[in-house]
């Protein structure tokens, strides 16, 4: 019953462009889908491992820029720069992985952290490569064996694509023993070191394919918006996931998919209340933070066990 | 004499720079319940904890199955048969009975996952029944019994227990000391840290006392739990002054 229902839903999403010719409303989805990846990518990291990784960031601006300079650089297409954007940036998160995993949770936030404004002071001022400030305007339409995904409904089969593709993986790397274990590592990490068990390794392998992830989105998400800049390192992307996951409930795979989207979509509903919808927005963050503070999984959880807790009295 | 299932010699180990239990010798034989008790600070968990790898070891002796094992990482010691269960709450609290059960069984091949499952569901029938059951909404006894069965399904021949009724109902204490029993019977040696020095010498075949990282007395538990220094000490003296 829950597989039919996640199977329809997702066909729905496939059939948007089909419902509305709204370039706005596919804007939105377009956002929608591409956010929700990302903060899954950070949920695998951080929800299921417990490891707060700012680096996401910067895997995001890596991404994106990984992608334009493949095309408009070196003369690549648009799916060999995402394929290197997943490439790099699962290299560099093992390279700034490996030593940091090793000292410990603070350290990890730290360096993720510098790791992110290091990233973004590259995309300003290495000018010979970004371009600096002024960015690289014009990223022209991908297009796959002769058909270009012109228009904002043609872009919007490509992100809902790669949302159904990295979510179903990401389920499917939650839901396995690797997944079990990433939580596992969370709950009690000295435990699972004397059950026999190396937590190096699975820490290593969340956050490089998190990296990869996130990376793939940020390039798919730099010719959505068909020009790159500095601006594409914004602190207020880092911000948009993390509240995504944390709303959502940290490690709930389900609770962030479902943050995700409707997160993506709150501002603009909120949009009729012109310049109070900043703050709406966030009274109603700061609202749901109060009424579930573990997040919509974790609401849910709470209500189960009050309601078998009643049933056992 | 039966065959030993670990010899202590000389060991010295503690943390840093300090070492805690000093030149311990003792010898575990196989199938028996032997409680280690001694005041707060003796040394108990860190003997056990020496054993096991997770400290530093200064000098001496540990010989596991005619091998000496003081010098090799904790999960060597695991693979070799020895199952630890540290003081304090040791499972995963936000995943069920079933998945802590799963992780228990990782480092074994997957095809022998299932009959160690139905072993442990055997020795311990209440896992059936919680297998749905978040590990932190479990009663404290049956977490105490579900960090043992994990420890149980690797088959552990050598199984150290640090304080395994700490904050538990004196009904719980009684299932948990029980269950050890059981563990016993199945032929698995057992090393117990219990502050609970009644309740672990009724069950023991045999007692150590330590007393300032150092072995005080050995013996029968029977004999240890008669002796009118034991007595005095555990109602509220000290050893040494007991002894002197």
């Amino acid at each position: 019953m829950k597989a039919v229902a996640i199977v329809v839903a997702a066909l729905a999403f496939g059939l948007l462009p089909y419902l509305t010719s709204s370039n706005y409303i596919l804007g939105v989805a377009v956002s929608a889908a591409i956010y929700t990846v990302a903060a899954a990518a950070l949920n695998l990291i951080y929800g299921y491992t417990g490891l707060l990784s700012f680096a996401q960031l910067g895997f995001w601006g890596i991404g994106g820029y990984a992608t334009a300079l493949t095309v408009v650089t070196f003369g690549g297409t648009f799916w060999l720069g995402l394929l290197w954007a997943g490439l790099l940036n699962a290299a560099l998160a093992l390279i700034v992985g490996y030593p940091t995993l090793r000292v410990g949770r603070h350290a990890f936030v730290i360096v993720t952290l510098t790791f992110a404004l290091l990233v973004t002071l590259v995309a300003r001022d290495w000018v010979d490569l970004t371009r600096g400030p002024l960015g690289i305007p014009g990223l022209p339409a991908p297009s796959l064996f002769g058909f270009e995904f012109k228009t904002t409904s043609h872009f919007y089969w490509i992100a809902w694509i790669y949302a159904l593709l990295a979510l179903g993986f990401l389920y499917a790397l939650g839901t396995s023993r690797i997944g079990r274990t990433l939580v596992a590592i969370k709950q009690n990490e000295p435990l699972v070191r004397a059950q026999g068990i190396a937590p190096m390794p699975y820490k290593l392998a969340a956050f490089a394919i998190s990296a990869a992830i996130t990376g793939i989105a940020g390039g798919i998400f730099a010719f959505h918006l068909k020009v790159i800049d500095p601006l594409f390192l914004d602190f207020y992307y880092m911000q948009t996931f993390l509240i995504m996951v944390i709303i959502g409930g940290a490690g709930s795979f389900w609770g962030v998919v479902i943050a995700g989207i409707a997160l993506s979509a709150l501002p603009e509903v909120l949009r009729f209340s012109s310049d109070f919808r900043m703050i709406i927005y966030g009274v109603v963050l700061l609202v749901i933070m109060l009424v579930m503070p573990g997040g919509f999984a974790g609401w849910i959880r709470q209500r189960r066990l009050a309601r078998m807790r009643a049933a056992l009295r | 004499m039966t065959t030993p299932a670990l010899d202590l010699v000389d060991v010295t180990a503690g943390y840093g720079d300090n070492p805690i239990v000093r030149d311990f010798s003792a010898r575990l034989e196989a199938g028996t319940i032997t409680t280690l008790i001694g005041g707060n600070g003796a040394g108990k968990s860190t003997l056990l904890r020496a054993i096991y790898g997770t400290n530093r070891f200064f000098s001496g002796k540990i010989v596991f199955k005619d091998e000496a094992i003081e010098r090799l990482p904790p999960w060597q010691r695991l693979q070799r048969g020895i199952g630890f269960v540290p003081q304090g709450r040791c499972n995963f609290p936000a995943m069920s009975v079933a998945e802590n059960v799963k992780m228990g069984c990782y480092t074994l091949p997957a095809a022998r996952h299932a009959a160690a499952i139905d072993r442990v569901i055997a020795l311990f029938p209440m896992l059936r029944t919680k297998w749905r059951t978040e590990a932190g909404n479990l009663s404290g006894g049956e977490q105490q019994i579900l960090e043992m069965a994990m420890v149980l399904l690797l088959e552990p021949s050598l199984l150290l227990l640090d304080e395994p009724s700490l904050g538990l109902s004196p009904k719980m204490q009684a299932d948990v000391f029980t269950t050890v029993q059981a563990i016993a019977r199945t032929g698995v040696t057992v090393l117990v840290v219990e502050q609970n020095v009644r309740g672990a010498l009724l069950i023991s075949d045999r007692a150590l006392v330590m007393e300032q990282g150092q072995k005080f007395m050995e013996g029968p538990a029977a004999d240890v739990r008669a002796d009118p220094r034991i007595r005095q000490a555990y109602l509220g003296g000290n050893i040494q002054q007991t002894a002197a």
